[in-house]
């Protein structure tokens, strides 16, 4: 039956959901809309139509050294995360020790530290070492930073895995490594790839401990962003925001596309 | 083949030591938590003993490596890699052994004939059903030839229908190929039906070992006794001329026991149900009765004690309350140690 109270109910419902998913996106559609300004600083509403903005964006060197830069942090991050998340999550899950949990709590911490604090504790730490301002101490703190998503991804995995196949792949004699190579590390997969593209994303958009720990020899891109902000904020700023908005976009729906980024995130045993 | 372990002591598994004769299928038998399973994970190397030696045709691999063993294991969850297809997962322990292609792909071949899936080869593994699987779990584990087979309640997550015709089909695949192999069960019916030899396993010790027959006529305890089949226990005083049992007096029987308390064991089918009315044996009257086609259990009163008794069934039923008199051959009465001295 569809009474009007019925559809009420539901019109009210979908209007609100509507609602909210504006007031989501509003910013970013302002973003959008500033990034085709004809002026040379931000303002809203604009007051003309132009890509000059965009093609500022590819003119301007220090945005595209910048964006090497994150590229290189990036990528090298992701690659290392990784391992050491599989490493920890296969510890985690499959072993038990003593201190499990504290170091499991220990590798997730970096989510409840506010990533300004962590930035100035590693700013101190690196200085004696020299750490500062290179790609090693970049790398290295990212790393710290997406830990917790890639473990989390790979652990959940990794604990909806049985265990008795890899047993089965043993006794048929496979080596440990093997087992890993050719049972392990299939099953998981979803997961891996879910700590991948996470890893990468938080590693790219990384902001206020890049702010710490860079400066004169790299500057990723969204500390390239702050600069260029203190000095002239005009509408290419908005344009590279789409940009980046689009390209973490296109990440996601590629990773969603391939195999459910939403389910390997979600699932549990 | 000679396998021991002499007082592996581990917690769950305490002293076990067992051979296995080539070719020859010996069950593990006994109830949940009673070490079965640690035991047989022990021999594929899965689980390090505490103590022990386990040997495969004389050679120690206590310390080799579970990949390095040359076992075949059947999971009781089948354990197979869903990523694979029938064909992958039959083929992985023969790819472990660096098999040239075309041999690997005739053994595969071959063996999925045998288990009747030759048509499925190239079937991913969620689209099949539990008896299939299981068989390509059988395959897998047979492929490799294993120096010994272990199936860890192979039967146990499949249905009552499949699990009998699954029974014949491992015993008849084992007997084929000759392969020795060791097999863990919870239920007794498995055990009898399958097995050469039974070891029945109580709380991480070997309660008894032999032939189903020997286990069933002979149980070295009361445990063994109530864990395969049913049994009637009447606990007396073992005497010079037989068991005093309160109620029914002194029952002869021929036992090398010495003299002391013990419980005498009955098997439901020794016992006679006499229709004549005569002074033989002991009278009683029908508690309950329970019909299963074949045959009649009728739990009845006598002495003081409630005997279970199996009778052929010929007609229906007889009457809750009716007076019967029941009976036994002498030789029937089984005499174990005392069932409350363990």
């Amino acid at each position: 039956m569809n009474t009007l109270a019925d559809r009420a109910a539901r019109w009210s419902q979908r209007t609100l959901v509507t609602l909210i998913y504006v007031f989501l996106w509003l910013p970013i559609l302002v973003v959008a809309v500033v990034s085709i300004d004809t002026s040379t600083f931000l303002r809203f509403p604009p007051q003309g139509f132009s890509l000059d903005p965009y093609r500022t964006v590819f003119s301007t060197p220090e945005f595209m050294t910048g964006l090497v830069s994150s590229l290189i942090i990036a990528a090298f991050t992701t690659v290392i995360t990784l391992a050491v998340a599989i490493c920890a999550s296969l510890a985690f899950t499959r072993q038990s020790f003593r201190g499990s949990g504290a170091a499991q709590a220990f590798l997730t911490s970096p989510l409840l530290v506010p990533n300004i604090v962590l930035g100035l504790a590693l700013l101190l730490l690196f200085s004696p070492l020299a750490l500062n301002d290179t790609y090693t101490g970049l790398v290295l703190a990212h790393v710290v930073l997406c830990l917790p998503y890639a473990i989390r991804t790979i652990s959940v995995s990794l604990s909806t895995v049985d265990v008795s196949g890899e047993d089965a792949a043993r006794v048929l004699g496979a080596s440990p490594w093997v087992t890993f190579r050719r049972v392990t590390l299939p099953l998981i997969r979803p997961g891996v790839i879910a700590g991948a593209v996470l890893s990468f994303l938080v590693s790219f958009d990384e902001a206020v401990v890049s702010l710490f720990l860079a400066g004169y020899n790299i500057t990723p891109l969204p500390v390239t962003l702050l600069d260029h902000l203190e000095t002239q904020a005009g509408p290419e700023v908005a344009a590279l925001s789409v940009l980046l908005i689009l390209f973490s976009l296109l990440a996601v729906l590629a990773v969603e596309r391939a195999l459910g980024l939403g389910r390997s995130l979600r699932t549990r045993s | 083949m000679r396998k021991e372990y002499p007082g592996a002591q581990a917690p769950a598994v305490d002293g076990v030591d067992l051979r296995v004769r080539q070719g020859e299928m010996l069950a593990l038998l006994g109830p949940s938590g009673c070490g079965k399973t640690t035991t047989l994970r022990m021999v594929a190397g899965l689980v390090e003993p505490t103590a022990g030696t386990i040997t495969v045709a004389g050679r120690d691999v206590t310390q080799v490596p579970v990949h390095r063993r040359g076992m075949g294991m059947v999971f009781q969850s089948f354990a197979l890699l869903p990523h694979l297809s029938v064909a992958g997962n039959v083929a992985f322990g023969l790819d472990m052994r660096k098999l040239p292609a075309a041999e690997k792909k005739r053994r595969v071949a071959e063996i999925l004939d045998r288990v009747q899936l030759g048509h499925l080869a190239q079937r991913r593994i969620g689209q099949l059903s539990g008896g299939q699987q299981q068989r390509v779990a059988l395959a897998r584990a047979l492929v490799v030839d294993p120096s010994v087979l272990l199936l860890d309640e192979p039967l146990s997550a499949l249905d009552a229908k499949l699990r009998e015709s699954l029974r014949t089909e491992i015993r008849e695949m084992q007997l084929s190929s000759g392969t020795t192999a060791v097999f863990v069960t919870h239920d007794q019916d498995e055990a009898l039906s399958m097995a050469d030899r039974v070891a029945v396993m109580d709380a991480g010790r070997v309660a008894q070992i032999g032939t189903p027959q020997e286990i069933y006529e002979n149980p070295a305890d009361v445990f063994v006794a109530t864990f395969i089949g049913r049994a009637n226990l009447l606990d007396g005083v073992l005497g010079t001329s037989g068991v005093d049992v309160p109620g029914l007096g002194t029952l002869p029987v021929t036992t090398s026991r010495p003299p002391g308390p013990v419980t005498a064991l009955l098997r439901p089918q020794a016992v006679q149900l006499l229709d004549s009315p005569s002074s033989q044996g002991f009278a009683g009257n029908v508690r309950s009765a329970s019909y299963t086609g074949d045959q009649i259990t009728y739990r009845i009163d006598a002495a003081g004690h409630t005997f279970e008794v199996d009778t052929v069934a010929t007609g229906a039923p007889l009457d809750r309350g009716a007076a019967v008199r029941i009976a036994w051959e002498p030789a029937a009465v089984k005499v174990l140690p005392p069932r409350n001295a363990t």
